[in-house]
């Protein structure tokens, strides 16, 4: 993918994950959505493997940036938005 | 039974609360107002004693002025006074000297009880038929055996007595009307609402599942009674389908020309359904299946199939779920400092067996 002229690498899960993102982009997606809609789980992982995941692309596609695309809200899940 | 019908409303919660309700409304204003009316009463009394003991001081003091004469003149004056007190002057042997009463109780003068009474009296001129009125008096006696009564009427205070009567039996029949009217108001309303969830319970409980009970809207508590209750009953219906198409799926399988374990017959007259699933009706390839490839058909094919069976008896590739999971954990793990690593030493599938 690319942001600002740069070339970002991404692996599939991580790419898949940025679309799914990026098709709900302003809505707050849950983490149980994301395990449904991206991995195609149906349970409870009861772990933070989601956020893990989400961290993980943040790292790739908002570090260096001004502007964060990727937000997390707070006891709810994730949601992609460009806030300038 | 008839008897039984009868008394139904009575025996319902409704009535019960309506009639301890009642019970407790009536008597706390019976006690209010009985108690107002007693307070009232006393201080009208003591109002009274008071006003009376004050006028035999004034009188008192014209009798070392003036004599009897004074205070006969005095008496007279104030006997024609419209509303006036009562008033009576007699000598040392009972005959009237002046004053407005015709007649008290002899007792009453002769008596040494200088104490405010009440007595029984008839006031000049003013009682034709004889009617004898009650008033509050105090007699004093003076020097050469002459006595002043001094009185006043306390009929204000039995008429205040009788408007208390009179207010307390209209109030608390006001009370029980409208107890009476509020209860069969509630209580049609409330037996309405409980039979038609006792009728509706019926039709349930009977076979249909799909009856609700009726929610009126006023969010009262049979409303969320009746909420909760359809939430049930839904799950309920849920569940008794799911049940339902398993089993007949259960059925179809055992009748399915597929299963190996199917009556040879029963396989030999179904060319249809052989043709419908021309991987099962082979006949060579019951027991293990290749991990790709369905054992059975997907439950879609299958008259009333619900997908249960479809999803639940594919085979599956062991590896693909074990990368899939690798794939899942292997950055979670890597952040506790785990070292995840997926190898693949033979080929593993899961397949289910055939029946």
């Amino acid at each position: 993918v690319h942001r600002g002229g740069e070339t970002i690498l991404l692996q599939p899960r991580e790419f898949r994950l940025l679309e799914y993102l990026m098709k709900n982009a302003g809505t707050v997606v849950t983490r149980t959505m994301l395990l449904e809609k991206v991995w195609d789980y149906h349970f409870d992982p009861q772990t933070n493997v989601i956020d893990v995941h989400i961290s993980r692309l943040r790292g790739k596609i908002d570090k260096g940036f001004a502007r964060p695309l990727l937000h997390t809200v707070r006891g709810s899940g994730y949601v992609m938005r460009d806030d300038g | 039974m008839a008897s039984q019908a009868r008394l139904r409303p009575f025996r319902t919660t409704a009535f019960k609360l309506s009639a301890i309700y009642l019970a407790v409304f009536t008597l706390f204003t019976a006690f209010l107002i009985g108690y107002i009316a007693r307070n009232t009463s006393e201080i009208l009394q003591i109002q009274m004693r008071q006003a009376l003991d004050g006028e035999l001081n004034v009188m008192a003091s014209q009798y070392q002025r003036g004599g009897i004469r004074r205070i006969a003149q005095m008496v007279q004056l104030r006997s024609r006074q419209p509303g006036a007190n009562i008033y009576l002057v007699t000598d040392a042997r009972g005959g009237k000297v002046a004053g407005n009463v015709e007649s008290v109780p002899p007792a009453v003068l002769t008596g040494s009880d200088s104490n405010a009474q009440i007595v029984s009296y008839v006031r000049l001129g003013e009682e034709p038929s004889g009617q004898r009125g009650a008033a509050l008096v105090r007699v004093v006696q003076l020097a050469d055996g002459f006595r002043i009564l001094v009185g006043r009427d306390v009929s204000e205070i039995e008429d205040l007595t009788q408007l208390v009567r009179r207010s307390l039996v209209l109030t608390a029949g006001l009370m029980v009307a409208l107890g009476l009217v509020s209860w069969a108001f509630v209580s049609r309303r409330v037996l309405k609402r409980i039979d038609s969830i006792a009728e509706t319970s019926r039709g349930i409980i009977a076979g249909d599942l799909s009856g609700r009970l009726e929610v009126t809207g006023t969010d009262d508590e049979f409303d969320r009674l009746a909420h909760s209750l359809n939430a049930m009953l839904a799950r309920i219906e849920r569940l008794m389908l799911g049940l339902k198409q398993v089993s007949d799926n259960i059925a179809h399988d055992l009748k399915d020309p597929a299963n190996p374990d199917a009556h040879p017959g029963e396989a030999a007259l179904a060319p249809a359904a052989s043709q419908r699933a021309p991987r099962g009706a082979a006949g060579d390839d019951r027991g293990f299946r290749p991990a790709d490839q369905d054992v059975q058909r997907p439950a879609d094919d299958r008259p009333g199939g619900s997908g249960f069976f479809g999803c639940a008896v594919r085979g599956i590739r062991c590896g693909e779920v074990a990368r899939d999971v690798f794939e899942l954990y292997e950055p979670l793990a890597e952040e506790a400092g785990v070292k995840l690593r997926l190898e693949r030493r033979a080929r593993c599938m899961c397949a289910p067996i055939a029946n």
